[in-house]
């Protein structure tokens, strides 16, 4: 059952390093396809990382929520998997957090000061699904399987995900090898696959000129500190997720074959007509089309929330007999089918 | 010093026209010779409904107990003896794909961590953790477990924008299906215990009981035999028990005389103290007495059932709990949730107490306890399902390192909690609703 009125939209999963600009610039894509209502961020994992690396997903997100932030029941924190000790914090990340503003505070706002702060990285991709409309999820794991592996050992999940998610694009990176091997094995859900070489780069241009209108943007010092610009930044995720909220756009085509993870993490797509897998490619006809979508919403506004309506009495009273209604309808139903004799 | 080999059965019971009273852990049923056997380990869930005021809950840093905030002062002498765990969350509490409904699911999920199926008739759930553990350890004990309510139970209607009132009023699930509703009317949970008349109506056995003498004056015969064998220690053990099941007994009796006198806007069950302080001493010093006697090891205790709309004329508040959660940031209805809050663990507390004071061996029986206190609502204004107040009380048998405030990340089941206690209880669940392993840190050894 849904809240009455809503239309179902994509709900990301994404499981990242955040350790490229390509993360980065993903998290600017996936808050602007949001703000335009075209999608909803379920969840952020970060995985193999730092605190401060949550903290700039963190700060990220609150760059782009406008007002007061959500509560739990609207908006879930950043994982972070700290099962591991964790490593020191990338320049980039440290180039975010230590900026000052010209009062010489923090300029971006983060709530991340340990890692109690942040979620735990499986139980938060699980309970996530569920905020989900079924069929409406899209994982990105571009980070070692690890942690999206455990998930499926949780009991109820593997037929959670069935229901909840529809794709799940599995972006090149260096792998855990047995979680891979587990999650091409068990995983319950179709899988794609977005390699290096499928995606375009995304042009340092942009970073210089699309984002004119703010002077502080954390996602544009993550990029700048990751090496000297101009450089156009390798962005897989980028595509995964573009193409995870607008699966029909008509800029991606999908190859079938198989994904495999080789013995030292590295991982292969090799075409097949009758493969199992399919290989996510950016339609090289269409490459100034691609771009131009993914510059306009990776270097949109943050937008506010929209304006929750006020109802009237009279309205707020059909609403209640609409809902018992509805209630009324489902005992009704459920006893007919309780009572219906079985074939 | 005569030392004998010969040990009283630990499952002694003395016997009666229509009674039977359990007898404590004595001396005698563990002789000198013997290869000492450890005492039981006991567990219960303390259920407290419509949030908490979170401002004077929340401890900032993790590590030892030293200052405690507001509402959790009454435990100050207790320090030592509990830990807080903080950033616990009960998913399937929360409204997701559903909306409104908050109050029915939040003690729905609590304990079974399962999707609450959003119906007035057609109950679905999960086993709760206390079921899953009274499944495989209850034959060792005469009651498998207790579930306990301070307030009247409702089984059925639509008491939660389409929640049926069993998920509201109902904490412990023995099946998907099937919620076992706690008793809530004293004289119903003391025959529950000694073994008369459990099935009659309150006002039959109060008409009963005005022909009939105490309980203990039905097993007379069998006290002076057991009496007969026993040393002076375990003489005197066995007196003090024989006192506090008949305090109980009269405290019983004596809220039934009131029976009559209902405070205004109370929904009182008949036979239930009108100061619910008197209550909630009189239906856990039951509980003391149950587990002291070894008649069950788990047990729930729901201090109110979810929404619940009991005042607390007691500590000056007329107000219903319920309604003044809906503080919206209101610092006169938060400073009236803090005073309702601090009085149920100032409660909880003496509950603590009396289990600290009686003696087991070399330990006692809050250290041979795991005694969790909680809500499936952190803040109830909000509606919140996550950083959920959440104490665990006593050692588990030499187990947990108390005295500690730990803080987990966020997103923590509390299943995990109870997974952690229930293999502690020896029991291998596996899995408890949406657990997703133990958890760690309860321990520092």
């Amino acid at each position: 059952m849904q809240f009455r009125g809503r239309t179902p939209v994509v709900g990301v999963v994404y499981n990242t390093t955040m350790d490229r600009p390509d993360a980065a610039l993903t998290l600017a894509l996936l808050y602007g396809l949001e703000g335009k209502r075209e999608s909803r961020v379920a969840s952020i994992a970060v995985t193999g990382n730092s605190l401060g690396a949550a903290a700039f997903a963190d700060a990220v997100f609150r760059f782009y929520q406008l007002g007061p932030l959500p509560n739990a029941n609207r908006s879930l924190p950043v994982g972070l998997a700290a099962d591991k000790p964790l490593p020191p914090d990338s320049p980039m990340v440290k180039a975010v957090l230590e900026r000052v503003n010209e009062k010489g505070e923090p300029q971006y706002r983060h709530g991340m000061r340990r890692v109690s702060d942040t979620a735990e990285a499986t139980a938060l991709m699980r309970n996530s699904l569920a905020y989900i409309e079924d069929g409406w999820v899209t994982v990105i794991l571009s980070a070692p399987a690890t942690y999206l592996a455990r998930i499926l050992d949780y009991a109820g999940t593997p037929d959670l995900i069935k229901s909840k998610v529809r794709t799940t694009i599995i972006s090149d990176c260096r792998q855990d090898v047995a979680a891979m091997r587990r999650v091409l094995a068990e995983w319950p859900t179709s899988l794609v696959f977005c390699g290096r070489d499928a995606a375009l780069p995304y042009p340092g241009s942009s970073i210089e000129q699309d984002f004119a209108w703010t002077n502080a943007h954390p996602v544009v010092d993550f990029y700048r500190a990751y090496k000297p610009m101009p450089y156009d930044a390798p962005a897989q995720d980028l595509s995964a997720a573009l193409f995870a909220v607008r699966p029909d756009s008509g800029f991606f085509q999908l190859s079938p074959g198989l994904i495999e993870v080789l013995d030292d993490g590295g991982m292969r797509f090799t075409p097949s007509a009758d493969g199992k897998h399919k290989r996510l490619i950016a339609d090289p006809g269409k490459k100034d089309q691609i771009l131009t979508a993914l510059r306009e919403v990776v270097a949109a506004k943050p937008v506010p929330p929209p304006e929750r309506r006020r109802f009237t009495p009279e309205e707020l009273e059909k609403l209640r007999r609409q809902r018992e209604e509805e209630i009324k309808k489902r005992e009704l139903e459920e006893r007919k089918a309780a009572t219906k004799p079985k074939p | 010093m005569i030392i004998t080999k010969k040990a009283l059965d630990r499952r002694t019971f003395l016997r009666g026209i229509g009674a039977s009273v359990a007898l404590p852990m004595l001396d005698a049923m563990s002789p000198a010779l013997a290869s000492s056997t450890p005492a039981p380990l006991r567990t219960a869930w303390f259920y407290v409904p419509n949030g908490i005021d979170m401002r004077n809950w929340v401890i900032d840093e993790p590590g030892p107990l030293t200052k405690l905030p507001p509402i959790l002062q009454p435990l100050d002498s207790l320090k030592s003896e509990f830990l807080v765990l903080s950033n616990l969350t009960a998913n399937w509490g929360r409204p997701l794909l559903v909306g409104a409904g908050d109050h029915g699911r939040a003690l729905a999920a609590y304990m079974t961590g399962s999707i609450v199926h959003q119906s007035v008739s057609n109950l679905k759930l999960g086993v709760s953790a206390d079921q899953i553990i009274a499944k495989a350890i209850g034959p060792q004990t005469r009651l498998p477990s207790l579930e306990l309510g301070l307030e009247e139970t409702r089984q059925a209607g639509n008491c939660d924008n389409g929640y049926s009132c069993a998920y509201a009023y109902n904490i412990a699930w023995k099946t998907a299906t099937q919620p076992l509703p706690p008793i809530s009317d004293p004289r119903g949970l003391f025959e529950r215990l000694f073994g008369v008349d459990y099935f009659a109506t309150p006002e039959e056995r109060a008409r009963r009981l005005a022909m009939r003498r105490s309980i203990l004056d039905s097993v007379m015969d069998s006290t002076g035999k057991v009496q007969r064998g026993l040393g002076p220690v375990d003489r005197r053990k066995l007196d003090e028990f024989l006192t506090s099941v008949r305090e109980v007994e009269q405290q019983v009796e004596k809220s039934e005389k009131d029976g009559m006198v209902i405070n205004p806007g109370i929904e009182k069950p008949f036979g239930v103290p009108s100061d619910f302080g008197d209550y909630f001493k009189l239906m856990t010093g039951m509980l003391f007495i149950a587990f002291q006697a070894d008649l069950t090891r788990v047990a729930t205790v729901m201090i109110g059932r979810e929404g619940s709309n009991r005042p607390y004329p007691e500590i000056g508040i007329p107000d219903s709990h319920h309604p003044i959660t809906h503080h919206q940031k209101n610092p006169v209805l938060l400073d009236k949730i803090s005073a309702i809050n601090t009085y149920h663990v100032k409660l909880f507390a003496a509950f603590l107490r009396r289990l600290k004071e009686h003696k087991e061996g070399d330990s006692n029986l809050l250290d041979n306890s795991m005694i969790c206190y909680g809500s499936g609502l952190s803040d109830g204004d909000e509606h919140l399902h996550d950083e959920l107040p959440t104490i665990l009380a006593g050692r588990g048998g030499k187990f947990f390192s108390p005295g500690r405030h730990i803080i987990y990340q966020r997103e923590t089941p509390v299943t995990n909690l109870f997974a952690t206690m229930a293999q502690r209880m020896g029991v291998q669940a596996g899995h408890i609703g949406d657990s997703t392993g133990q958890l760690a840190e309860l321990s520092l050894s």
